[in-house]
């Protein structure tokens, strides 16, 4: 059985809405509501869902970028919330990021060698020349080569510049990588080659990755497992080739047969889900998902489901599952 | 017989840089029929928005239209006063963008940026174009039109703007409409909704849409004919599910290969190596060769014509699809002039 690297448990963030700088406005934003879950060593686990579902906000709080309101992270044994700053800090090499867009992440007045070297620079590891040469061996390690540690990001093509971006998070050895829409701003071809690279990384270094994506498909190619969030909380949660074979839960099944897909004949039969996602200021009651859900029933309205495990093993939060 | 509604012949726009001039899109020949959805794919970089805004008579120095046609309904566009090509605009060919919170108005209602169109357009008084605005709404299936049509954009949804901006487009009953990314910005639940739209619509106003996107998934699922561009040409032309099925052009072949599919679970994905040349830096030969992998000496030297496929539906740019004769000819002149 493998180790439990990350487990989350009843992680909450709500934000207050703040209209003006006197507001009385005591109402609060429920970006994330009660989520569970664990990531193993070794694995990807992926969290789909569409704006505002919550799962960025949910991948900063694991990486305590974000404050969460309530709940618990453990992080390879230890209760991350807990920790004092200082240890947090010192815990953050074993935990990095990628984050979407390979423009604004990188600051653009250092050269690629400062950029990588910051982390390693903030932990005070090696001497100059050292951390020079770790640069360097990292760049070819993301496929970049040597020559590139002294030039400036505008340089680089967005694909490049994503390789700088994992191989600044690579530089601490980290044993978790939250990949937030990592892929997302980059055009097929170019986002092939980096599926393929974090996938390689994966392997020669026994990376775990959080991997938060709208992008159902490239979900699908990358990882073991998947949970899927609606309004701020997970709906469903199971191995990807199971939950994409059979959903259990009605919204997930919505979201996968709206994929458009890429070949002629055999789409899944398509369900348009009519309606925008309702506000998580002010989320439905019950089931969040029953004003769009079309096999709503009444108690779906009074009720709120609990996230309960199904006897093949995934949790789902649904009275009536589609599997059952 | 179906009829030809915009017809683009030989259309090549070139801008000036620091550089020198530049062909952004060169020589790009199509067309579209009434009624007809027809996809224009490539990856960032390979002109597909300056072919689209070509169309529109929208591009501005320092890019011009260098030499080309384009027809609509047999008229032509190129070197039309920009009077007149601005009452095409809006009325005959309509376009919705990608970002419609950057396309709308912040500070005109929804209702007054539907109306002032067909007040322009269709001279309508105020009171007949402010219903139409309402009716227009209806149409695109915004609840409560009534309502709505006094809002300002920030008060709807991503989906909903959109809508909105499709209402405007629509307005007029354009024959042509293109949508440049029109479902890019929106998650895949109303993507879907979206797209469902436009074909309902299509279906029953029969206008001519030209589908510009770098997504397969969506080309798939919403066009008859695809065109392919790469680094500012034509690479392949063809039907939907031919190209789909049996890609003619070893750019097309590799960029389904690199998309992952659900249910076809591919342990390494295939991806192209390098990255799509800038305008102005092509390589001799097939642009595409340095990345292509199939690429021999012929295509480092010369470049191909768009072929003929033999069944008769499309046409691809690759020395693979010409008559074996005519590249024999090619390789043979270039190595009798060789040194």
């Amino acid at each position: 059985m493998t180790k439990t690297l990350v487990e989350v448990s009843g992680l909450k963030k709500y934000f207050p809405v703040r209209k003006g700088m006197f507001s009385r406005d005591r109402r609060v934003v429920k970006a994330v509501d009660g989520v569970s879950f664990t990531i193993r060593e070794g694995e990807t686990l992926a969290l789909v869902g569409e704006s505002g579902c919550g799962k960025s906000t949910t991948g900063r709080m694991i990486l305590r970028l974000i404050e969460p309101t309530a709940g618990k992270v453990t992080f390879d044994g230890r209760d991350l919330l807990a920790l004092p700053a200082r240890q947090v800090r010192e815990l953050r090499k074993d935990m990095q990021i990628v984050f979407q867009d390979p423009f604004g992440s990188l600051n653009p007045r250092l050269k690629v060698k400062d950029i990588i070297g910051e982390p390693l620079r903030a932990q005070r590891i090696g001497s100059r020349k050292e951390r020079l040469n770790e640069v360097k061996r990292l760049l070819e390690v993301v496929g970049l080569s040597p020559g590139h540690a002294d030039r400036y990001p505008h340089e680089f093509s967005g694909g490049q510049r994503q390789r700088i971006s994992i191989a600044r998070a690579l530089a601490l050895s980290p044993k978790l990588v939250v990949c937030d829409e990592a892929v997302s701003a980059l055009d097929v071809s170019v986002q092939a080659q980096i599926l393929n690279l974090l996938e390689d990384l994966q392997r020669d270094f026994g990376l775990t990755y959080l991997f938060i994506s709208h992008n159902l498909s490239v979900v699908h190619h990358l990882s073991d497992r998947v949970g899927v969030m609606y309004l701020g909380k997970l709906v469903e949660l199971g191995p990807v080739d199971r939950i994409f074979a059979q959903p259990a839960h009605p919204y997930t099944q919505a979201l996968l047969s709206a994929i458009p897909e890429p070949k002629v004949g055999g789409q899944r039969e398509r369900i348009v889900l009519q309606g925008d996602v309702p506000s998580p200021v002010n989320p439905p009651s019950g089931c969040r998902f029953h004003t769009r859900c079309p096999y709503a029933r009444p108690d779906c309205r009074a009720q709120d489901p609990e996230f309960r495990e199904l006897a093949d093993g995934r949790h789902v939060a649904c009275h009536y599952p589609l599997t059952e | 017989m179906s009829r030809k509604l915009l017809e683009v012949e030989g259309l090549t726009t070139r801008f000036s840089t620091a550089g020198g001039e530049v062909d952004v899109i060169e020589n790009v020949t199509f067309s579209i029929d009434a009624g007809e959805t027809v996809g224009l794919v490539g990856e960032s970089g390979s002109g597909k928005s300056v072919t689209a805004l070509s169309i529109l008579g929208l591009i501005k120095p320092p890019g011009r239209i260098a030499s080309g046609s384009i027809r609509l309904d047999g008229t032509e566009l190129v070197g039309m006063p920009d009077r007149a090509l601005r009452s095409i605009r809006g009325k005959d060919i309509s376009m919705i963008f990608q970002e419609p919170m950057t396309s709308l108005n912040p500070v005109l209602t929804v209702g007054e940026q539907i109306a002032e169109v067909v007040r322009l357009h269709q001279g309508l008084n105020r009171r007949d174009a402010w219903l139409r605005a309402i009716d227009m709404l209806r149409q695109v299936g915004i609840p409560s039109p009534e309502e709505r049509v006094r809002q300002y954009p920030h008060q709807l949804s991503g989906g909903m703007r959109q809508r909105v901006m499709i209402a405007i487009a629509l307005a007029c009953r354009p024959k042509l409409l293109i949508a440049d990314e029109p479902t890019t910005a929106l998650d895949v639940t109303i993507q879907a909704q979206i797209l469902e739209l436009m074909r309902q619509l299509n279906r029953e106003y029969g206008m001519g849409i030209l589908l510009v996107t770098h997504d397969l998934g969506v080309v798939a699922q919403m066009c008859s004919r695809v065109i392919v561009l790469y680094a500012g040409q034509i690479v392949e032309q063809g039907p939907t599910e031919e190209m789909f099925r049996s890609p003619k052009h070893p750019y097309t072949e590799a960029l389904l290969k690199s998309i992952p599919v659900i249910g076809e679970r591919a342990s390494r994905l295939y991806s192209i190596p390098g990255s799509i040349p800038a305008p102005g830096q092509q390589p001799q030969g097939c642009r595409f060769h340095p990345r292509c992998a199939y690429a021999v000496d012929l295509c480092r030297r010369t470049e191909p014509g768009l072929f003929r496929l033999p069944d008769g539906t499309g046409t691809a740019k690759c020395w693979k699809h010409a008559d074996p004769d005519e590249a024999a000819d090619a390789d043979g002149r270039k190595e009798a002039n060789g040194p």
